[in-house]
């Protein structure tokens, strides 16, 4: 019997990965109501939309086992991982740390996330940018966000 | 005629407000400075500051944004004629011979015929949106939810079949763009969907973080990837004014571009993008010299940068009169003008009439202003260009996060856009287009609202979408755009027009 061949993994691949969220948003949907009537339940479209979604990657996957397609991209890691780091951090510490050090945080975090990037380079530009971001959104503006860690 | 400068004059009021007229000039301003850095296209331009004019009331956030929207339009074309590096899709055709202008020693000529003629095209345009909207608007009094919902079928649609890359990637884009917009309290019934039973999201995704994680720091990502080092247009810029020789030959194209470019705006899913490369191949095909089209043409760059001016304007038509975001530009808008409480659609013109005309007329104004500011300004887009991306790119995302926590105070909305910002990566890196699926989130809602209002309506029958006689002749079309796209003859030849338009 001939193996089944992937003709296009990286079709392949993301199809598969939308069916299993199908599947995940179709099973947390599952207790929505339904048709009243005339009157469209909350679970209605949602079931509609998520069975789009089923069936488009359905055609993806099966597509990708016929017609020829890119290999599966390479995704960095340093980049996407630090820079949301940087964000993930602003978001847990923007509350207790204040505007100051966060601001810090982020921006030394998000420079890293450049391979160009040097050690004291990135410290300046994060000590520059937190100035920066103090004096505009601090004092000029004056956005209600502590700018000092709260204790 | 004399209700339209009736109309105009009080839109003029509103817009030459000491105050609007300021925040158009910011807009205008800011939007270039975010514009010009290479790799930033509108959408993400427009999703980075869209935070800032929450505070504004509603004309003068309106405003701003439209300034921001030109401005960045314009960085866009800065960027592709000094450095070759298109912002967006929409200057990729500019970059093509106004760059070849600027190694030619004509960098001032070439961003000086992209500024009139953008301005001659704006011009051109905002009369037309003001002519047009009123009898539009009349017309949409006769649509009923029925219509609409299939109205809505068409955007998404022509969103599809003009995107890049696969159709059926793009359908997943859709559906996952409306998987999306579900989640959250539903509007009758109160049920929580999909939300994890996370309170944060009981009202549903943050429109802000979806587009700042998906569009800027998704962006950021990308060029990380590349090598930053930029080459720029060394020579002095010493002539701005083109001569007359070089006017002769950018004024037909102009106004060529000009027509087209409003024309296709109209359309859904058209758009500054789908424009400019129209006007590209016309201006290409009509010339007697379609050789030197590539090696500095002037009309290859005058044709498309009018085009996608007028274009960008004339998309304001169908989200002002009917409601409904033809790209994704406009879906912007529309998120934007929800959070001020504003629902855009027929009822709009009549019932903030002020705002309205108001806009239309800052239109204008901006496009006066990106004349004005930016010919003289030329050399600091040039410096600004000059800083290396890697210290640019950490502003942008300490921007972004503090942008994202000012619209709610909800460190939680930062966070969703870090799960935005890495799947906007992974998705562009399998080769999916986010543009899509901004568009559908922001039409989500719509659609299902318009679903339930025509089964109300017609007691439960759905058939109503096939008799009535404007939504079967639009999902008519819909079923030919399809059937269109999915010949494969033709569905090769799609150019990637959906891309950031």
């Amino acid at each position: 019997m001939k193996r089944l061949r992937i003709a296009a993994p990286q079709e392949f691949w993301s199809g598969l990965v939308l069916l299993a969220v199908c599947a995940g948003a179709w099973a947390l949907s599952a207790n929505l109501s339904g048709m009243r009537g005339n009157q469209l339940g909350a679970g209605v479209t949602v079931r509609l939309f998520i069975g789009l979604l089923a069936l488009s990657a359905l055609v993806v996957v099966v597509r990708s086992l016929l017609i020829a397609g890119p290999a599966l991209p390479r995704l960095a890691l340093r980049g996407p991982l630090l820079l949301t780091a940087a964000v993930l951090f602003f978001s847990f510490a923007i509350r207790p740390l204040g505007l100051g050090l966060t601001c810090f945080g982020t921006t030394f975090l998000a420079a890293l996330a450049s391979r160009e990037m040097r050690l004291h380079e990135a410290v300046i530009v994060s000590v520059l940018l937190t100035v920066f971001a103090l004096g505009a959104f601090h004092y000029a503006l004056r956005l209600p966000i502590s700018p000092w860690p709260s204790l | 005629m004399y209700d339209l400068l009736a109309n105009l004059g009080q839109g003029f009021l509103v817009a030459v407000s000491p105050t609007n007229l300021w925040l158009c000039l910011v807009g205008a301003l800011a939007g270039t400075l975010i514009g010009v850095l290479p790799g930033l296209g509108p959408v993400a331009t427009i999703a980075m500051l869209l935070p800032v004019t929450f505070g504004l009331d509603p004309a003068g956030g309106l405003i701003m944004l439209a300034g921001i929207y030109y401005g960045a339009q314009y960085g866009g074309s800065t960027t592709a004629i000094l450095l070759n590096v298109p912002g967006e899709a929409a200057s990729v055709v500019s970059a093509l011979d106004g760059h070849q202008m600027a190694r030619q020693g004509r960098a001032g000529v070439a961003l000086a015929i992209a500024a009139i003629g953008s301005f001659i095209a704006g011009t051109f345009a905002t009369l037309l949106v003001a002519a047009l909207g009123m009898p539009l608007a009349q017309f949409t009094q006769l649509f009923a939810p029925a219509d609409y919902f299939s109205l809505m079928i068409l955007g998404l649609i022509c969103a599809v079949v003009l995107s890049g890359g696969s159709l059926p990637k793009a359908f997943v884009m859709i559906a996952l763009g409306l998987v999306l917009s579900t989640v959250g309290s539903d509007s009758e019934t109160l049920e929580q969907r999909l939300t994890f039973r996370l309170p944060e999201l009981f009202d549903g995704i943050e429109f802000v973080a979806l587009a700042m994680g998906l569009f800027g720091l998704a962006e950021i990502l990308r060029n990380l990837e590349g090598t930053t080092a930029r080459q720029i247009v060394n020579q002095k810029i010493n002539r701005l004014m083109p001569n007359r020789a070089e006017m002769a030959e950018a004024g037909p194209a102009i106004g060529r571009g000009t027509l087209l470019g409003s024309l296709l705006g109209v359309l859904p899913g058209g758009g500054a993008v789908l424009s400019s490369f129209a006007s590209y191949t016309l201006e290409k095909r009509l010339s007697k010299t379609p050789q030197a089209f590539g090696k500095g043409a002037i009309a290859g760059l005058a044709g498309p940068e009018s085009a996608n001016n007028a274009a960008s304007q004339t998309s304001f038509i169908p989200l002002l009169t009917m409601g409904i975001p033809s790209n994704a530009v406009m879906a912007l808008m529309v998120g934007a003008l929800t959070i001020h409480g504003i629902v855009p659609g027929p009822q709009f013109i009549n019932t903030h009439s002020d705002l309205f005309w108001g806009v239309i007329v800052s239109m204008w104004i901006g496009n006066i202003l990106l004349l004005i500011i930016n010919l003289p300004l030329i050399g600091v887009w040039v410096q600004l260009l000059r800083v290396p991306y890697k210290f640019m790119f950490p502003a942008i995302v300490l921007l972004c996060c503090i942008g994202i926590y000012t619209v709610a105070n909800s460190p939680f909305d930062v966070m969703m856009t870090a799960i935005f910002t890495l799947l906007g990566y992974v998705l562009m890196k399998f080769g999916y287009e986010a543009a899509p699926l901004l568009l559908a989130f922001v039409l989500g809602p719509l659609l299902e609202q318009y679903l339930r209002r025509t089964l109300q309506i017609s007691a439960g029958d759905p058939s109503v979408f096939f008799t009535r006689p404007i939504s079967a002749s639009i999902l008519c079309l819909c079923l030919l755009l399809v059937v269109i796209a999915v010949l494969p003859m033709i569905g090769r030849r799609r150019a990637e027009v959906f891309v950031e338009d």
